[in-house]
């Protein structure tokens, strides 16, 4: 038990626990209130008017400014939404695609993450370092040169697929000529290259974390289990998942938050919000919202069903996590 | 000295959360003072844009010596934002360049001016070419002053063509069969930088096949797209790579820089550009100068296609305290000597019907094509609710790149066009 | 055998994660006919500085230079990484150190505020700022900065702060320090390398912001870094060789901040991810 925990002179009676614990100790509040005068100001009031606006028509920017009425259409917008053909295609890619990203985040992330272990002393400072490079890199430029890469005529891509054989490139892809492919043509092509990207820029974290994790697990159990004759694959699953399982919870409950919300990647990859058949529900809010001209009310009721989407695909996990701090 | 001033913020912020905390907010005190004059302007300006306009700010200091002229530029990409931004605090310009498709939207937002009375006492707009002075307009109001514009034509490589012995071609056919013949030529390249996701260039091809976008009747707009005109212009656009396969299969996400790349760094014989990008192209390729030409947009029978005439107005922010300042500064910023410098330094076109129609431009290799369309344009539909249509669900473009994705029929496509147009254009 | 087949792996992971940012510093010093040729070179043949030249001299808009900007941004950043770090560290504090009763529920909140999509808040938070008299300044920004870079590093943080161990504490305690002293001279020393650690995301996310950093900001003067960049997408202009000379200026301070606190987010992470 910290010392922090208690008013000092509480310190002097410790004999008397009940005593102690009676008392309302107001320290923790008070350290507690600038963050949560900075959420709730910056964050939870702005939600707040952001769910407000949602039941409004504000198609004007003057409304927003308070010269013109603001007229209530009650859940008007949810419906509109919710009936138009279109939300059921933007739900399907967000879902798609972020269900992708963190499966193949997590899985490529653990991969690097046991990996790193494993390796040398020096390999592996060398292989974090570079790691550590894709995380650093900003989402903005990063997408930028990933886009650069894929361009489709002095792009690198374009360039390797051109150096395939003819024969082997004719027999698998049909042609052999990829100059001017259009890479971002198709839906499905967009996808993978958004997931690319997005990976890239998210699996240091998942590593550097399950890393951080596998040095905290004693090395004699790994010790026992290959005494035992347990396999890598056994091993895993028998001693490093179980004790690892509150940080994958955690890092699955971070990574379906921020890949439901991808949104500077794929603005950057589309070029702005011209490419509406790969819409996803983030850059589908700012659209409506924001693109002239403006519709404040439906991006906003975008926004909220974004919103309580994620609550609700989380909120499995997040009961998990409130179950473990009311254990520990 | 100036960095300091910088981080005065800084010490703000503690300021400004203790404001936060106890709920107090700054009140907004602006005095109508005439000293500063904020304008702004689109795009990163540059050397020769900065010494004009300080040519114009003395200029207008001759009769305004007290005013101060500011200019802020504002990234094209991000205008709306900014627009949008400056509306809703109420902090905006006194007076602001546009991009000439967004006039009528930012006019039904209530962001522009209504400058209607002023424009009738002003003698140089009666030679506007008056399908500009129109595509400002709402309602009947003038929200806008068109400043300069210009018009796209196809760039081609004389060399390439030479070697191919073929001309520039006059018809949709000949389009076709030079393409291939050049293309053949030249392994490696493709005919034409056809940028698949731009609306603009293929609207000449609509027109010229005698198509419309849309028309009014009787209040209730109705799609062109269905006719049979509108789809032979569709069929003829998308088979440039579906069929005849003069340009790849990417071009049908490209947009106008994209081909105009194409064709600056040699991987193109011809590209859809507009006059204004002849710096850009020459910046990527200054060889290029040496071996180009252009000629207008054929139409299917031999004579040239219309144009859409893009741009910028200049338009008085409607929320400015320093209406008739920024109307004096308009005038002297558009004044014919003052278009017709700053249109030539960008390769655009003033706005003037005699300053366009002038010899300069007849004997000129590149822009005489250009001058030949800047007299022959078209407008887009005339409402604010074509910045939906054409911008934010890119109907236009989303219909040729399906087709030539080979996603729909050119009769799937144009139908699905013309419904989801005539749901915007007539939604209340 | 096994050693040469997770080096192997290791070579891998590297050049996948290393890659884009090789190619961008190799494109930003290529000459623009070789960014354009259809064979790239892996290195370029002739390097030329030349598009660095073109952003660091003369002015990216009239009056307002790249080092404006970077100046700009990097006030920005170090404003909001400071006051976040310190706010964060007295609420980390509190919930790794008491147990009171609305700890949980604050974590869920933590979590919780994540979901919000930020781009959504534009504009309430644009009438709240100008409400406050903050609009077109900076202060702005760090404030916004400051509300989004929060929940994360509280998050992050209490994982530190538990770390310390409390036998620490309890010494000095008994040595009679008070609690401020305790804070002041054991917890936060101890905690200072994962507060560095911390500082990394609230980095990252006044360093990158775009959307709010153009709305709130109408003078040219303070624009940040990532409104610049949008300057190099014009109407109908995109030059290769500036945007990566650039892209290459504005990713290099946060790899640098990356590789220098690397070691410290290693442990601190453990720590949070464990033993919460």
């Amino acid at each position: 038990m910290s010392l922090l925990t208690e008013a000092p002179e509480a310190s002097a009676a410790r004999e008397n626990p009940a005593r102690r614990r009676r008392r309302v100790d107001r320290l923790p509040y008070l350290l507690l209130l600038p963050a949560l005068v900075i959420i709730g100001v910056l964050l939870l009031w702005p939600l707040g008017q952001v769910v407000t606006m949602s039941f409004y028509r504000l198609n004007s920017v003057r409304q927003l400014r308070g010269d013109r009425e603001w007229p209530w259409v009650g859940l008007g917008n949810y419906t509109q939404i919710l009936s138009d053909p279109f939300f059921l295609t933007v739900l399907r890619n967000t879902v798609l695609f972020a269900v992708a990203n963190v499966l193949l985040t997590m899985i490529l992330g653990t991969l690097v993450g046991l990996l790193l272990n494993r390796l040398g002393r020096k390999m592996a400072t060398f292989v974090a370092s570079c790691v550590m490079l894709a995380w650093a890199t900003p989402a903005l430029t990063g997408t930028i040169v990933w886009k650069w890469i894929f361009d489709d005529t002095s792009g690198l891509v374009t360039w390797l697929f051109n150096a395939l054989p003819d024969r082997l490139s004719t027999s698998l892809f049909g042609h052999s000529d990829w100059t001017g492919y259009g890479w971002f043509n198709s839906p499905l092509l967009f996808f993978s290259i958004l997931t690319l990207v997005v990976v890239w820029h998210s699996f240091p974290f998942i590593a550097v974390s399950v890393l951080a994790g596998l040095k905290s697990v004693p090395s004699e159990l790994h010790e026992a289990a290959r005494v035992d004759g347990a396999g890598p694959w056994r091993a895993f699953w028998k001693i490093t998942f179980p004790l690892l399982r509150p940080v994958f919870g955690i890092l699955i409950v971070l990574s379906t938050i921020w890949d439901f919300k991808v949104f500077t990647q794929q603005f950057v990859l589309a070029g702005g919000t011209q490419d509406r058949p790969t819409f996803m529900l983030s850059i589908y809010s700012y659209a409506e919202a924001f693109s002239p001209p403006p519709k404040y009310g439906l991006g906003a009721a975008i926004a909220v069903i974004l919103t309580l989407i994620l609550l609700v695909v989380t909120g499995f996990y997040v009961r998990m996590v409130l179950r473990q701090e009311d254990e520990s | 000295m100036n960095r300091w001033k910088r981080l005065a913020p800084v010490t703000a912020v503690v300021a400004s959360a203790a404001m936060v905390l106890t709920g107090c907010g700054g009140s907004d005190e602006k005095a109508a003072d005439d000293s500063k004059l904020t304008v702004w302007m689109m795009g990163e300006g540059g050397d020769a844009q900065n010494k004009f306009l300080d040519g114009v700010e003395t200029e207008f200091k001759q009769k305004h010596p007290d005013t101060d002229v500011v200019v802020q530029y504002i990234p094209w990409l991000e205008a709306p934002k900014k627009f949008q931004a400056a509306l809703a605090g109420g902090e905006g310009p006194d007076i602001t360049e546009l991009g000439n498709t967004e006039t009528q939207g930012w006019a039904a937002q209530e962001a522009l001016a209504d400058v209607s009375g002023r424009m009738g006492g002003w003698a140089d707009s009666k030679d506007i070419l008056p399908d500009l002075v129109k595509n400002a307009q709402l309602d009947g109001k003038q929200y806008g002053v068109p400043w300069y514009a210009g018009v796209r034509a196809i760039y081609y490589r004389t060399d390439w063509f030479a070697e191919a012995g073929v001309k520039p071609p006059t018809t949709w056919e000949e389009l076709v069969s030079v393409a291939k013949t050049v293309q053949a030529k030249k392994p490696g390249t493709y005919g034409i930088a056809l940028p698949g996701n731009s609306e603009l260039p293929f609207y000449s091809f609509l027109w010229g096949a005698g198509g419309e976008i849309a028309t009014n009747e009787g209040g209730t707009w109705k799609s062109g797209y269905t006719t049979p005109e509108a789809q032979k212009a569709v069929k003829f656009w998308t088979d440039l790579v579906t069929v005849h396969k003069v340009a790849p299969p990417a071009a049908a996400g490209w947009n106008e820089i994209d081909a105009r790349t194409q064709f600056a760094t040699g991987k193109a014989a011809m590209a859809f550009a507009g006059s204004w990008q002849q710096g850009a192209i020459k910046k990527d390729n200054p060889e290029i100068e040496k071996v180009w030409g252009t000629f207008p947009i054929p139409g299917p029978d031999g004579k040239a296609a219309p144009g859409f005439a893009g741009g910028s107005d200049v338009a008085v922010w409607k929320d400015s305290e320093r209406q008739d300042l920024a109307w004096d500064y308009l005038t002297v910023l558009l004044n014919k000597k003052n278009s017709q410098t700053f249109a030539s330094s960008l390769g655009f076109f003033p706005v003037y019907q005699d300053l366009v129609a002038g010899g300069t431009y007849a004997n000129d290799k590149v822009m005489a094509s250009f001058a030949t369309t800047m007299q022959n344009t078209k407008l887009t539909p005339l409402t604010p609710k074509w910045v939906e249509v054409s911008r934010n669900k890119t109907v236009t473009q989303a219909m040729n790149s399906s087709v030539m994705k080979g996603q729909k029929t050119v009769e799937k496509a144009t139908a699905d066009a013309a419904a989801e147009m005539e749901g915007i254009l007539n939604s209340k | 055998m096994k050693k040469i087949a997770l080096n192997g792996a290791g070579l891998l992971v590297a050049l996948f994660a290393a890659f884009p940012v090789y190619w961008m510093i190799s494109t930003s010093l290529k000459p623009s006919k070789e960014i354009f040729s259809s064979t790239p070179q892996p290195v370029p043949t002739h390097p030329t500085l030349a598009h660095y030249r073109e952003i660091l001299t003369g002015n990216l808009i009239p009056g307002v230079s790249f080092a404006d900007f970077f100046l700009n941004s990097a006030l920005v950043a170090v404003a909001t990484v400071v006051l976040s770090g310190l706010v964060a560290l007295l609420a980390a504090t509190a919930v790794a150190r008491f147990r009171f009763r609305l700890r949980t529920s604050f974590l869920i909140m933590l979590l919780i505020v994540q979901m919000i999509p930020l781009e959504a808040l534009v504009i309430p938070l644009f009438l709240m700022i100008q409400r406050l008299g903050l609009y077109n300044t900076l202060p702005s920004l760090i404030l916004t900065y400051l509300g989004f870079s929060l929940p994360f590093a509280v998050w992050m943080l209490r994982g530190f702060v538990a770390a310390v161990p409390k036998e620490l504490e309890e010494a000095a305690a008994i040595d009679g320090a008070s609690r401020a002293q305790i804070f002041r001279r054991i917890l936060f020393p101890l905690v200072a390398p994962g507060l560095v650690a911390t500082s990394i995301f609230s980095f990252i996310t006044a360093w990158n912001e775009l959307i709010f950093a153009l709305t709130f900001i109408n003078d040219q003067n303070r624009y940040t870094l990532p409104v610049a960049m949008t300057f190099f997408f014009g109407r109908d202009d995109t030059n290769w060789g500036p945007v990566m000379a650039a892209s290459t200026l504005f990713t290099l301070p946060a790899i640098i901040f990356f590789l220098l606190v690397q070691r410290r987010m290693v442990s601190g992470l453990v720590a949070g991810a464990v033993k919460g």
